[in-house]
């Protein structure tokens, strides 16, 4: 079979990080020591390989960039110190790109500017809305109260719904565009209709408890990882990942209920007061700390798109965490009026821009690309 | 203490195969030469090896009539267990200032009998085998060493006394001191030689914490045929192992640990070890894991591919790293890189790092006025193509593998001329 080459393929994948991939002699010591490479699906040697040789479509269609969890080995013990897990990173930002065939996700990787203009203009947008609907300077009378100032169904359909809807339209388009490179271009194997079904539930404890991710680095006992701290990092990003599903969750379906506090106190309470919100703080803070002091591979290198990541976040979580203060504790409607206001400004245009278009979008491909390896493994052991 | 005056016409630092060699070719043509080394025998390396590439040659057989022939020349002096404390160009000529370590053996009474080493009762590590087996605290370096005189290791002695007491000549002398020489050379020639990198260089493998993870030196120790254990068996239990595998590239080629060059020998060195060791143990298996074999030499290439038609496994896969089992076997990770190319851990008996060529520690060059080194840590040859053992002092020339990575046979062609430079240095400057 004839193979389309693309010469340049190597230079492009290098626009989407630092790192010096074409010192890599193609020894395969980062196969060997990666804790996940398995069987078929082995990683990084081969993947470096192809990219070095042009082989776009391969590159393209591959699942593998999904299924490392960059813990670091193959970096930290490359003989030509091409840091094999920032290729593995850049391949995913490569591929972010790629699935999202407007061109938006390559422009925010790609150009140092693009993202904070796309927010920027986001936040108008935001800004405008807000003043068609409430003014920019609240309208205060008597009987006022904060779910008549700024009555939470108004928020709902007019910011929250088309917002999730804009999300859920590209998301699924670049979804499917995923599934067509990776699964319905690979000629290789052929997935019986029943196998979708029936990986459906491993692919969900998968992603809900991310397993593979605490296999990632070492391959010693659970206690002695537990103690040594290999786990922490897992720990840390599952902690974050469910903080932000459940508010996600909660506000952009739910905000009804989510800013009444008095149905189900306790799981509000205990969910959203404690849980949700420490975990976002703490989480944003831990990983911001790691990327500061770059101790482990995985945390050395910082694309604009990672620190956008953290920081918007953590900010959302701040403004929120205000935002919620002011509703319980009575604050000058005043004060409540602007807090929103600018909660809005942070949470919105993270969520649209960063969501179907950067780094957030893993929250989508990787359960995917694992639910697709299951398939495509189960699809080989039937043959 | 007053310093011991000579002169001569040429010093040479280092006695290993390359400093013999270069001794003899300048004393043959009637100059003085006086050597000096930090071991209490001449020989360097290749007299602990066991065979040499591609011959199979006995590495002693060759030595040893080397190292008598450098010890009863006229011209040649050798100072072993010695020092070099500086060298100086001084007015055109060299000025070299070494002390000669105290042994706590009068070496001009000594009549080499060796009832010292039979009656110490301290055993320490023998570093000439590689520590895998003891010596006594008072020792003959080792059986076919040069000079034949023994060495008190003052830091395990317990002053017993015993050898003083058994002692025929009555050479042991507990209170000798270190004696300092004070020489003027014409030229000089530096053959340092190299250093294996450190077992532990790469954590991944375990050099050094894993017993049945060896040492290239120690496999040749084992396949010697006085070895420490007169046999090839592994360190952590005795057993006679059936799989032993070969790491290449565990030292060399690798940005990680500071040495990105090719060290040259490795892949030589593990294709003749697993040749010996198919002689030795002939039901084992042999399995050399490399990321490309670099035959550089003469019939090498042919030496590898009879190593391949004697069933010696070549599997292109660099290991990624190292885990010890209960049983003390060994699980390697690799990516066999031929056909489908899939990770896979593989199990041996034993495992041989393949630890490449690094230069002697810098302190070895610091009180050379005006030597330079490389990026590498090995002596920089300013003209290579032109002078390939001129350094950058006029008068100072270089020989062998302290100048960057070479098996035997291009050391002693590099000592004959480093030889030839030194001896038309002093025609051209005693004129």
């Amino acid at each position: 079979m004839a193979i389309k080459v693309n010469p340049g393929l190597i230079e492009e994948i290098k626009k989407y990080g630092a790192f010096d991939i074409s010192a890599c002699f193609n020894c395969g010591n980062c196969t060997a020591v990666c804790p996940l490479s398995k069987e078929k699906m082995s990683f990084p040697r081969k993947i470096i390989r192809h990219g070095q040789l042009g082989m776009a479509t391969s590159v393209q269609s591959s699942l593998e960039p999904w299924l490392c969890y960059y813990c670091g080995e193959c970096s930290d013990t490359c003989p030509r110190q091409a840091e094999p897990g920032e290729y593995m990173m850049s391949l995913r930002r490569y591929l972010i790109a790629k699935y999202d065939f407007t061109g938006i996700s390559k422009l925010f990787y790609t150009n140092k500017y693009a993202e904070f203009i796309a927010i920027f203009i986001v936040q108008l947008i935001v800004l405008a809305g807000w003043y068609l609907l409430f003014g920019l300077v609240p309208n205060i009378g008597v009987n006022t109260t904060a779910a008549t100032l700024l009555p939470p169904y108004i928020i709902h359909w007019y910011f929250d719904v088309p917002m999730a809807a804009i999300l859920t339209i590209f998301i699924i388009a670049f979804a499917f565009n995923m599934y067509y490179k990776t699964m319905l271009c690979d000629k290789s194997v052929k997935v019986p209709l029943k196998l979708y079904f029936t990986n459906l539930w491993r692919t969900a404890f998968e992603s809900a408890s991310q397993w593979r991710f605490s296999d990632c680095a070492g391959s010693k006992t659970f206690y002695s990882k537990l103690l040594k701290g290999d786990y922490n990092y897992w720990i840390m990003h599952f902690i974050l990942m469910t903080s932000y599903v459940s508010l996600f969750v909660g506000i952009v379906f739910f905000l009804d209920w989510f800013q009444n506090v008095e149905k189900y106190r306790l799981l509000h309470v205990v969910l959203y007061d404690y849980y949700a919100n420490i975990g976002l703080i703490a989480g944003t803070g831990y990983f911001a700390f790691l990327r500061i002091k770059k101790n482990f591979s995985r945390s050395k290198f910082s694309h604009v798109s990672d620190w956008m990541f953290v920081i918007l976040l953590f900010l959302t979580a701040i403004t929120g965490i205000s935002l919620h203060f002011a509703r319980v504790d009575n604050y000058s409607l005043q004060a409540f009026f602007y807090i929103y206001l600018i909660h809005m400004l942070v949470a919105i245009p993270m969520l649209v821009v960063e969501v179907p278009f950067s780094k957030w979008s893993h929250l989508v491909y990787r359960p995917m690309a694992l639910y697709f390896d299951n398939l495509k493994k189960s699809a080989r052991k039937l043959k | 203490m007053q310093a011991e005056k000579m002169e001569t016409d040429v010093f040479i630092l280092g006695t290993g195969i390359a400093g013999m060699q270069a001794a003899l070719d300048v004393a043959d043509a009637g100059k003085n030469v006086v050597m000096v080394d930090k071991s209490p025998s001449i020989g360097g390396k290749m007299i602990s090896l066991s065979k040499v590439f591609p011959t199979l040659d006995c590495a002693s057989c060759i030595t040893t009539p080397r190292m008598a022939s450098v010890s009863h020349h006229k011209k040649i002096t050798t100072f072993t267990y010695s020092e070099v404390r500086f060298i100086r160009k001084e007015a055109g000529r060299f000025r070299i200032n070494f002390v000669k370590k105290p042994r706590y053996v009068i070496e001009e009474k000594c009549i080499s009998c060796g009832k010292c080493e039979d009656i110490c009762p301290v055993l320490i590590k023998d570093e000439f085998e590689q520590n895998l087996g003891a010596k006594k605290a008072i020792s003959i370096p080792f059986t076919n060493a040069i000079p034949q005189y023994p060495v008190l290791d003052m830091e395990h002695c317990i002053a017993c006394g015993a050898c003083a007491r058994v002692c025929p000549a009555e050479c042991i002398d507990f209170s000798q001191k270190e004696r300092e020489y004070e020489l003027t050379a014409s030229a000089v020639i530096l053959s340092t030689g190299f250093e294996i990198t450190p077992m532990n260089a790469k954590e991944e493998y375990g050099g050094g914490k894993f017993k049945n993870v060896i040492s290239p030196l120690q496999m040749e120790r084992l396949l010697a045929p006085h070895g420490p254990f007169s046999g090839v068996v592994r360190p952590s239990d005795g057993k006679i192992p059936d799989s032993i595998a070969f790491v290449q590239c565990a030292g060399s080629r690798d940005k990680s640990i500071g040495v990105p060059y090719c060290s040259r020998i490795c892949c030589m060195y593990s294709i003749k070890q697993a040749q010996l060791l198919s002689g030795a143990l002939p039901l084992a298996d042999m399995t050399i894991y490399y990321m490309d074999i670099r035959a550089f030499g003469k019939g090498y290439e042919q030496f590898y591919q009879n190593a391949k038609a004697m069933g010696i496994n070549f599997v292109k896969a660099k290991v990624g790293k190292i885990e010890e089992l209960e049983s003390g076997n060994l699980r390697l990770h690799i990516e066999r890189q031929e056909g489908e190319s899939l990770p896979e851990e593989v199990e041996h008996d034993m495992v041989v790092l393949s630890q490449g060529i690094r230069p002697t520690p810098e302190e070895n060059f610091r009180n050379i006025n005006g030597i330079s080194r490389n990026e590498y840590g090995f002596i920089h040859l300013p003209s290579v193509p032109t002078f390939p053992n001129a350094t950058g002092i006029d008068g100072i020339f270089a020989a062998g593998a302290a100048v960057g990575p070479k098996d035997i046979v291009d050391a002693v062609q590099d000592a004959g001329s480093a030889a030839i430079d030194a001896l038309n240095y002093i025609k051209r400057t005693s004129r």
